[in-house]
């Protein structure tokens, strides 16, 4: 390109330096006296000059302009970039080495049509046989690559062994003058298919007749061993008008028999992605099967099966749901046998899938035999014409024939599933409807009336009408009664302005009532009246009473006169009609903006009188979905402060406190919560009583009662996230798998899409169980750029312990190659690095403390909580951070078998807190293959039990304040026993059992452990089945928020014992499974009891 | 245990991970590896492509991607919580703006050479607009204006490399001055004077030339 300015400097380095200082200088003096500075400046030099002048003259505008470039032209079209390129699928939109007008070989290279997963593609013209063709190049980013080349070859041996006519063709791979090499590959004039669905809707016959010749291709690449595992309407190209080709072979696999070779990575794209690929299982030709089910899906009715406003509702929606309902915009019915197709396309489990193209290329071709046939005799009937109308009519004409061709399998489009398939559709529709307290955030999905009405103006009015009373006229004062209670209710959701109509038709509505008695209110009354109040909306309602029982009635209408929604509420006795009117309210409002499930801001607004105090607690709630704990904390205190009394807001102060891991926080506000339930109706009482019970009480109460409530209330996000949290944090203890909270905490998200705490819950699960595919989309979406807050220490936690977890096939090659080559650089430079890194820790003690807690048993956890321990031991840590750390490093380095480095650490440790030191090397000693040396046992054995006799008169209290003494008590006296028991010290086991046995009335602790000790006693006595009885009685009782505070409690001498006494029993999969538990939940503490597999 | 133990202060203090190539990468091009600079620069520049990729795959607001927050998520994402020192992260940062800069030059090359090309790839230039990026008064497209700017600092970088470093850093990374004097490896002082000469001479080289239609 030209430069413009070549003429105008031919500065130097110098040069730039002295127009600098001089222009400084300038820029520096009062206007007036810039001509005279450059007079003297400039004498001989007038160029210099001019240029000083021209750059004065320009600098007092050039930061705002350089702003409003950059708002204005750079951030829009970075962005646009991004979005273009996954508006395109065209992967690497950037050709940094352009080829155009270039000659390769004997081909002259054209315009670029394109990019792969990796590669650029162009057109380009052949000259020796006058064709067009298409040649692939490696991207910019990737020339360097070995990997990427090998891939890149690969792949074109993958095609050139292909031969069917919709595979696109591989003519040859040629070497560039640039050292790199390209495929050359047939050319498809005729665009991808993602161009033709950006048109207008595909007719069903064509969206048939491409499905089918995809099928074909398909079917050869499986014959041939090969899966595209990239399937998608970007890479079926035409060749000419009619004959579609399967392209970009980039990402394929070979496989032997079904399963695919080599390490399973993630490629594809994720609306096309099925099931088990993304839990990370590895793709087989059933995957493209899947794919194509997505693709035919997509072009009969110009949307994906599965969608949703997030990436992880899309992901949960392939994993969990069914296909949103198959319906054309154009209205035209999808034929039976094809809705049975995709249905068969669709199936969640490969198994149930047709098993590889030529299966699904043999239901099309007899589907279209079909068609054939039936059109042939409808032309030999009326002379129909061919086109849509020939399959539909086929369809109707072959109704049973359409059944033979899968006869097991047309259950599954029954109405159940279809009202299923649209409840979910409802709930992605919904986006952001609760979260209407989200002042940033614009809603993207169509709207309801009332939903823009609550954006963009004034909120909406409603006008509740008298209700119609029946069956009992000392009920009539509720005729206007619920009026009152209505109204306010509704004021009080935030999200409708309740109107009283009183003020507007009061005078009429009495003679009306005297004239219309106890009657229904008629319907041309009530739009008159509805329409004179002037609301938006209308309720009518009736109360009919039956015995003691009360049923509410309410529909409300649009102003039109249009129904909007309708709800009915039964209660013991009009006592209760408060309850009454919640349930209404809440049911009228969530029908009118489809809410995705009950959340407890609809009901926040019936517990306080406050309104600051609603104001703050909707302002927490906000926060908290925004993923800042802390900020909701805040908004939760000062809804408190507000009122008192506001039950819900301590309880979710409790839950924010518990997420921002301020335990004593948690702990104070939940009492108070709890304290205050019996003001709260029976739901949320059950709600703050279950999670009471979680953290401070019996887990197993806990699990009952949130059972019965998700039983009771199937959308009730609160009870569903609590279930889950129990079961995260409790099955470990009860040797149950984890996979039950996962399950739940999906429910979740499908319930309430935006829920963000759950998001870290299933990120955690996700992470444990190497899902990768879902922990990169979680992760994508909590972390998004996009999101409106995040908390920075989750953030990094999940990065330091997650990010190298997380397979991105376009960067992750690279990477690989990069280390591999700089593998030798890097020892070298090691220890250089080591010494310069030592400023570079995680610089936050408390961030490196949210981290160690999260760690899992992963050996890369293992190595990454080391430095986080080293972080919140540093010493300028808070002396409970640094002792934390120090004993989470002793243990982390007892697990390697490093005794000298952890005896270091916890001498180090003692300074601050010797009896949690001595427990901490107890625990250590006790692991299975300590590397504790057994003749050092005695020496602890007797430093326990002086520690033991003299406490706590000398001792300082455990670790923890918030533990009672008679459970600190307890725990000691625990750990006694079963050190004894390995000393065989039969006496001082006694006197343990004793003690323990004593100190049941003060602690609930007691007896549980005094279970443990004696399952120990039994197995070292092997008596299995005692043993086990007594380990696994009392395990799971012990509360989640004691657990956290002794290291010991999590007791893992217990699970490897009871895993032992099942062994003994020969139930070998029950031990395996408490075995396996150690694994599960965090590590830092169970690390010395996983078995040590280093060297 | 088999292996020899190192005094614990002094492994407290001196972490060992290996596992990142970026430190390494990092250091080798301070130390002159020109090599390491621009295979580091294909790092980032597909980490940045991935991340925005990412981030921006589907369904995603409707809110602009901002490039500061973007490049930062690549920090993370390639660093890990453990970070860099500063000086490596002020180079990592500095390669990151390069990269951006690069990834706009880019795109903004290759739409303007469809511009020229044939009507049917015109299209796609129509559709640029469909997508969103309106048109502003005078007729000059953003793209126009992006290229223009582009063109401006391959001027700037001909004559003078440094300042034009400085503007990378500062205007397509968001580094502090500290961190950019970090970076490039002068002075503060220095950073300020180029930054508001450059400014200065950026504005002044884009009000001459207006929009080119070529």
């Amino acid at each position: 390109m030209t430069d413009p300015h070549a003429d105008s400097s031919q500065s130097s380095t110098a040069e730039w330096e002295r127009l600098s200082t001089l222009f400084e200088a300038a820029q520096s003096l009062p206007p007036e006296s810039r001509e005279q500075y450059l007079d003297a400046v400039c004498a001989a030099n007038p160029k210099l000059r001019a240029e000083l002048e021209a750059l004065l003259a320009s600098a007092g505008d050039a930061p705002a302009f350089l702003q409003d470039l950059a708002a204005n032209v750079v951030a829009p079209v970075f962005d646009r970039v991004v979005s273009a390129e996954a508006e395109l699928e065209t992967g690497d939109i950037v050709a940094p080495i352009p080829r155009t007008g270039t000659r390769i070989r004997h081909y002259d290279v054209g315009q670029r049509i394109g990019g792969g997963g990796m590669g650029v593609v162009y057109r380009a013209r052949d000259t020796r046989l006058d064709r067009d063709v298409a040649l692939k190049f490696l991207s910019h980013a990737r020339f360097a690559d070995d990997a990427a080349r090998r891939q890149l070859v690969r792949e074109a041996q993958a095609v050139s062994a292909l031969d069917d006519p919709n595979v696109c063709s591989m003519y040859a791979i040629e070497d560039t003058d640039d050292g790199g090499i390209c495929l050359v590959m047939a050319y498809c004039a005729g665009g991808t298919l993602r161009d033709r669905l950006r048109g207008s809707l595909l007719s069903i016959d064509a969206a048939v007749r491409i499905t089918t010749q995809v099928a074909s291709g398909l079917a050869c690449a499986h014959r041939s061993g090969i899966v595209h595992r990239d399937l998608k309407p970007a890479n079926i190209g035409f060749a000419d008008r009619d004959v579609a080709k399967i392209l970009d072979f980039g990402v394929a696999a070979r496989t032997i028999g079904h399963a695919t070779t080599g390490v399973p990575t993630l490629a594809g794209t994720l609306p096309y992605m099925a099931p088990e690929v993304l839990r990370g299982e590895s793709p087989d030709t059933r995957a493209d099967v899947w794919a194509l089910g997505v693709m035919l899906y997509e072009l009969l009715t110009g949307r994906r099966p599965f969608v949703g406003p997030t990436d992880a509702s899309v992901l949960y929606a392939i994993l969990e749901q069914q296909p949103a309902p198959l319906e054309r915009f154009d209205g035209a019915a999808i034929p039976a046998p094809i809705a049975q197709l995709i249905t068969d396309l669709l199936q969640k489990a490969p198994s149930s899938r047709p098993a590889d193209g030529s299966a699904v290329l043999a239901r099309l071709e007899e589907l279209q035999q079909f068609e054939r046939d039936i059109a042939s005799t409808s032309r030999d009937d009326e002379g129909n014409s061919p086109g849509n109308s020939a399959i539909n009519s086929a369809s109707n004409a072959v109704g049973n024939a359409t059944r033979n061709l899968a006869p097991t399998r047309t259950r599954a489009w029954t109405p159940g599933a279809i009202s299923m398939a649209v409840a979910a559709l409802a709930v992605v529709t919904t986006i952001s409807l609760w979260s209407y307290s989200h002042r940033s955030r614009v809603a993207t999905v169509a709207a309801t009336s009332l939903e823009v009405a609550r954006t963009t103006a004034p909120l909406p009015t409603i006008a509740v009408l008298p209700f119609a009373i029946q069956g009992e006229s000392t009920l009539n004062y509720l005729r206007e009664g619920m009026v009152d209670l209505l109204t306010p209710a509704f004021d009080a959701t935030g999200l409708v302005r309740g109107v009283d109509p009183n003020a507007v038709i009061g005078a009429d509505i009495r003679p009306a009532n005297a004239r219309a008695g106890n009657a229904r209110l008629d319907s041309t009354l009530a739009h008159e009246w509805g329409a004179r109040v002037g609301a938006s909306r209308y309720v009518v309602g009736s109360v009919v009473r039956t015995g003691s029982t009360l049923t509410l009635r309410a529909t409300l209408y649009a102003a039109s006169g249009e129904e909007r929604g309708r709800s009915q509420v039964v209660i013991p006795n009009a006592s209760d009609i408060s309850l009454g009117v919640d349930g209404l309210v809440r049911q009228l409002v969530s029908t009118e903006l489809r809410a995705p499930g009950d959340t407890l801001s609809a009901l926040a607004a019936s517990t306080t009188r406050s309104s600051g105090a609603l104001r703050a607690y909707l302002d927490g709630e906000r926060e908290l979905r925004d993923a800042r704990p802390a900020a909701a904390v805040a908004y939760f205190q000062q809804a408190v402060a507000s009122d008192s009394m506001f039950a819900l807001a301590w309880y979710r102060l409790a839950r924010a406190a518990k997420w921002s891991e301020v335990d004593s926080l948690n702990r104070a506000a939940l009492e108070r919560a709890f304290a205050l339930a019996p003001t709260l109706p029976p739901r949320l009482q059950s709600i703050v009583r279950a999670y009471h019970a979680v953290r401070l009480g019996s887990p197993r109460n806990a699990e009952r009662v949130l059972r019965q409530l998700v039983a009771d209330y199937p959308n009730d996000v609160e009870a569903w996230m609590l279930l889950g949290e129990l079961l995260y944090e409790t099955n470990p203890y009860a040797g149950r798998s984890s996979d039950e909270a996962t399950s739940v905490f999906r429910t979740v998200m499908r319930l309430d899409p935006r829920n963000r705490e759950v998001t870290v819950y299933l990120m955690e699960l996700a992470a444990r169980a190497d899902r990768a595919g879902e922990l990169d989309t979680l992760f994508t979406m909590y972390f998004s750029p996009n999101s409106a807050g995040e908390q920075p220490g989750i953030r990094r936690t999940y990065l330091a312990l997650h990010a190298r977890r997380i397979v991105n096939p376009g960067s992750q090659q690279t990477t690989r190659a990069a280390s591999a080559q700089r593998a030798d650089a890097q020892r070298a430079d090691a220890k250089r690095a080591e010494a310069q890194r030592a400023n570079a820790q995680l610089d936050d003690p408390a961030t490196a403390l949210i981290a160690l807690r999260r760690v899992g048993a992963d050996a890369r956890d293992l190595v990454a909580a080391k430095a986080f321990a080293r972080s919140a031991s540093s010493p300028s840590a808070p002396a409970a951070a640094r002792l934390e750390g120090l004993l989470s490093l002793a243990s982390l380095f007892v697990a390697e078998g490093q005794i000298d480095s952890a005896m270091v650490a916890w001498r180090l440790a003692q300074q601050r807190d010797s009896g949690s030191v001595l427990v901490a090397q107890t625990l250590a000693a006790l692991a299975p293959d300590s590397p504790v040396p057994q003749d050092s046992l005695p020496a602890l054995h007797q430093r326990l039990l002086r520690y033991v006799a003299s406490y706590p008169s000398e001792g300082m209290p455990l670790g923890n304040a918030a533990l009672s003494l008679a459970d600190q008590t307890a725990v000691l006296h625990y750990l006694v026993g079963v050190l004894s028991i390995r000393m065989n010290d039969q006496g001082t086991v006694a006197s343990s059992a004793r003690q323990l046995a004593k100190g049941a009335g003060r602690s609930t602790l007691a007896s549980t452990l005094a279970q443990a000790l004696r399952g120990h006693q039994a197995l070292a006595q092997r008596q299995f089945a005692e043993a086990s009885t007594a380990l696994a009685a009392g395990m799971v009782d012990v509360p989640a928020r004691v657990r956290m505070l002794v290291p010991a409690l999590q007791q893992q001498v217990d699970r490897v014992a009871l895993a032992e006494a099942l062994r003994g029993l020969g139930r070998n999969e029950e031990a395996a499974a408490w075995r396996a538990s150690l694994r599960d939940g965090p590590a830092v503490w169970s690390a010395p009891y996983l078995g040590r597999s280093r060297n | 245990m088999s292996r020899p133990e190192e005094p614990l202060s002094q492994s407290l203090v001196h972490p060992v991970d290996a596992d990142e190539p970026v430190t390494a990468l990092l250091r080798q091009w301070a130390d002159g590896d020109s090599d390491a600079g621009e295979h580091l620069f294909a790092l980032v520049y597909g980490q940045l492509h991935a991340v925005a990729k990412s981030q921006r795959r589907r369904w995603s607001g409707d809110d602009t991607l901002d490039t500061t927050a973007l490049v930062h998520e690549v920090y993370l994402r390639m660093n890990g919580a453990s970070g860099l020192a500063v000086r490596d992260r002020a180079h990592f940062y500095a390669v990151a703006a390069r990269a951006t800069r690069q990834i706009l030059s880019n795109y903004a090359r290759r739409r303007r050479t469809q511009k020229r090309g044939t009507a049917a790839t015109a299209v796609s230039l129509d559709k640029l607009d469909v997508l969103g990026i309106p048109r502003v008064d005078g007729g000059a497209s953003p793209l126009d204006r992006l290229w223009d700017l582009e063109v401006a600092l391959q001027a700037l970088q001909h004559i003078h490399p440094r300042p034009c470093r400085v503007v990378e850093c500062r205007y397509f990374g968001g580094l502090s001055i500290p961190d950019t004097a970090t970076a490039l490896g002068i002075s503060e002082a220095t950073v300020k004077r180029d930054w508001m000469l450059a400014q200065a001479w950026l504005h002044r080289a884009l009000k001459e030339h207006a929009p080119t239609n070529d």
